[in-house]
């Protein structure tokens, strides 16, 4: 009941959630790590579907080493999964150092670990969106190798493609309002720097999420 | 006077009525020792305008030699020729027997006729003998009695002759002889020999017709030394066997992968022969690749299956392609049906790698929802501060 009641207020009231959250400059990671791992599972199996279906674009050649290239395809997006959480934290605390933000990275790391846990469904609800459209579509391998990448650009920007991508960034939003109420926590940063912190670097992954679809 | 002309009347009356009474008894004492002891006819039955022989056998039974002036052979029918060769024959010993041989030609309508013996004694007297000769102008019956329901061009089949003798002597030297008019065959004749009355041969040829025109066959036969010759001819009209083998395929499943497809499904043999040397491929507009670019299934007995797979290529926008059954006859004759497969099934309708996905209600939908459940969650965590 208890942890109900955490995620609760972690996705409804992050503002109160983090105070008495983030003690001292070694807070708890256990939590933090278990949401970040709980992306990657998510996003391993989610790669793993899609990987089994694109294969079918492949030539002959690529096409015979399926298992093997959904396997790497699995721990890409668990290790990526491991990589994210570090390297937005770090991201987070090198714009929030340059706002005057204080506090160990350590503190940095549990926010955005916490903050994590509404893209774990967002991954979900649109790993179901491709799932779904991609098993409802007809594949056409591809005879030309130099096609591949094109082709699975081509297959990738169709409309379901689009609308899981645009669900899956309101989670980050989601996400990145938490972050927000956590930076505030861990780096005693004011409103302002908070929102400057997060929000540059969304801006800057929404730029190269969506400039694609626009170009 | 008159008592002298009274006696040698009835001497003269007495010489008239005796002598010849004294030479009728030696004729009937000459006569007596000779007799027609055989006839041989050949051929035994003459059709018309056979010639032929007729031996006539005279044998002397008595104890004295008999002188023969000549013997003829007279008939108002037959054409008798050579009989001038007994025009002085000799005498017969006692015990002893002669042939005379007469060459007769009937020229004449079927019947039976009676040709006169005739033997001329020295002592004026003779033997006379009526010899019957048949005239009979049927001839052998030819008949086909097997042959395929229909002919292919090029396709080898066996046709059954069978020749009948319904006359009443045996005939001699039967040769059946296939006339090569638009086919061929690997025999060049076949021979049955001789013909009891009313035994039949048969011949079987293996002939592959060509064209559309009745095969003939002409039967040639010898009635004692006489040739004969008839023909038979059995029409040739090109269609279905109705019998042969009939390759059907079923359960297809066409799969991509990867560059090339993969087609698998069940051959069955639907005809009432054999089907030999099976082969499964593809046809254009498809391009058969490795590792299945045909498959050999081999040989499939009516009612009979078997699985393949192949595999082929085709350029991006085809629509259908052929999938090409071969196989062979008994005697190697090629055979070949084509099946029409349409690529949709296999998911290959256009150039984009994935259709099927218009404009998806339900996602949008769900963003909306999605956007306003996190709109509101953001508006209330910033309330709740």
């Amino acid at each position: 009941m208890s942890i109900m009641m955490n995620i609760t207020d972690l996705l409804l009231r992050p503002a109160a959630f983090f105070p008495g959250r983030i003690e001292g400059d070694k807070p708890d990671l256990k939590m933090p790590f278990v949401i970040v791992l709980l992306y990657g599972i998510v996003g391993a199996l989610s790669a793993a579907t899609v990987s089994s279906v694109t294969m079918a674009i492949m030539p002959a050649e690529i096409a015979g080493m399926e298992s093997m290239m959904t396997g790497i395809a699995v721990v890409f997006e668990f290790i990526r999964a491991l990589i994210f959480w570090v390297v937005i934290a770090a991201i987070f605390h090198g714009i929030s150092a340059l706002r005057g933000g204080k506090g160990d990275f350590q503190r940095t790391l549990a926010v955005t670990g916490y903050g994590a846990l509404p893209m774990v469904f967002g991954s979900i609800i649109s790993g179901i969106i491709i799932y779904v459209s991609l098993a409802d579509m007809t594949i056409r391998p591809v005879t030309d190798p130099m096609q591949v990448s094109a082709a699975v650009t081509e297959l990738m920007s169709t409309p379901s493609m689009v609308i899981a991508t645009v669900i899956s960034f309101l989670f980050v939003l989601w996400s990145a309002n938490i972050w927000i109420f956590g930076m505030q926590e861990a780096r005693s940063l004011t409103g302002k720097d908070a929102l400057i912190t997060v929000g540059v670097p969304v801006i800057i992954y929404a730029l190269i999420t969506f400039l694609p679809f626009i170009w | 006077m008159k008592i002298r002309y009274i006696f040698y009347s009835l001497v003269l009356l007495l010489a008239v009525s005796v002598l010849p009474a004294m030479a009728a008894d030696s004729a009937i004492t000459v006569e007596g020792q000779l007799g027609v002891t055989d006839v041989a006819i050949d051929p035994g039955v003459f059709m018309y305008g056979d010639s032929g022989t007729i031996k006539v056998t005279v044998t002397n039974t008595g104890t004295t030699p008999v002188a023969i002036s000549r013997a003829k052979l007279y008939s108002s029918d037959l054409t008798v020729v050579g009989d001038d060769n007994y025009g002085s024959v000799g005498s017969i010993g006692p015990g002893n027997a002669l042939q005379f041989t007469f060459t007769v030609t009937a020229d004449i309508t079927d019947g039976i006729y009676y040709p006169l013996f005739y033997l001329d004694l020295r002592d004026a007297s003779s033997l006379r003998y009526r010899v019957p000769v048949k005239v009979e102008d049927t001839g052998l019956s030819v008949s086909v009695t097997d042959r395929p329901d229909a002919f292919s061009p090029g396709k080898k089949e066996d046709i059954t002759i069978m020749v009948g003798n319904p006359r009443e002597n045996t005939i001699n030297g039967v040769v059946i002889t296939p006339v090569m008019n638009g086919y061929e065959t690997t025999e060049t004749s076949h021979f049955i020999g001789t013909l009891a009355p009313d035994a039949s041969g048969e011949a079987t040829f293996a002939v592959t017709p060509y064209e559309e025109v009745p095969m003939e066959f002409t039967v040639h036969y010898r009635n004692g030394m006489n040739d004969h010759t008839v023909a038979t001819t059995v029409p040739v009209t090109f269609g279905t066997d109705r019998k042969q083998a009939e390759t059907v395929l079923n359960n297809i499943v066409v799969t991509p992968e990867g560059d090339h497809y993969m087609v698998t499904g069940d051959v069955t043999n639907a005809g009432l022969e054999d089907a030999k040397s099976v082969v499964v491929t593809t046809g254009a507009p498809a391009v058969p690749v490795d590792p299945y670019r045909s498959y050999v299934v081999g040989a499939l007995e009516p009612d009979d299956f078997a699985s393949f797979e192949v595999t082929f290529s085709a350029a991006p926008g085809t629509e259908t392609v052929q999938l090409v059954t071969d196989y062979k006859d008994k005697d190697g004759n090629l055979y070949s049906s084509e099946l029409t497969l349409p690529l949709e099934s296999a998911g290959v309708p256009d150039d984009s790698p994935g259709t099927g996905d218009d404009l998806p209600i339900v996602w949008i939908v769900l963003g909306i929802i999605c956007a306003a459940v996190i709109g509101g969650v953001i508006y209330y965590s910033w309330k709740k501060k």
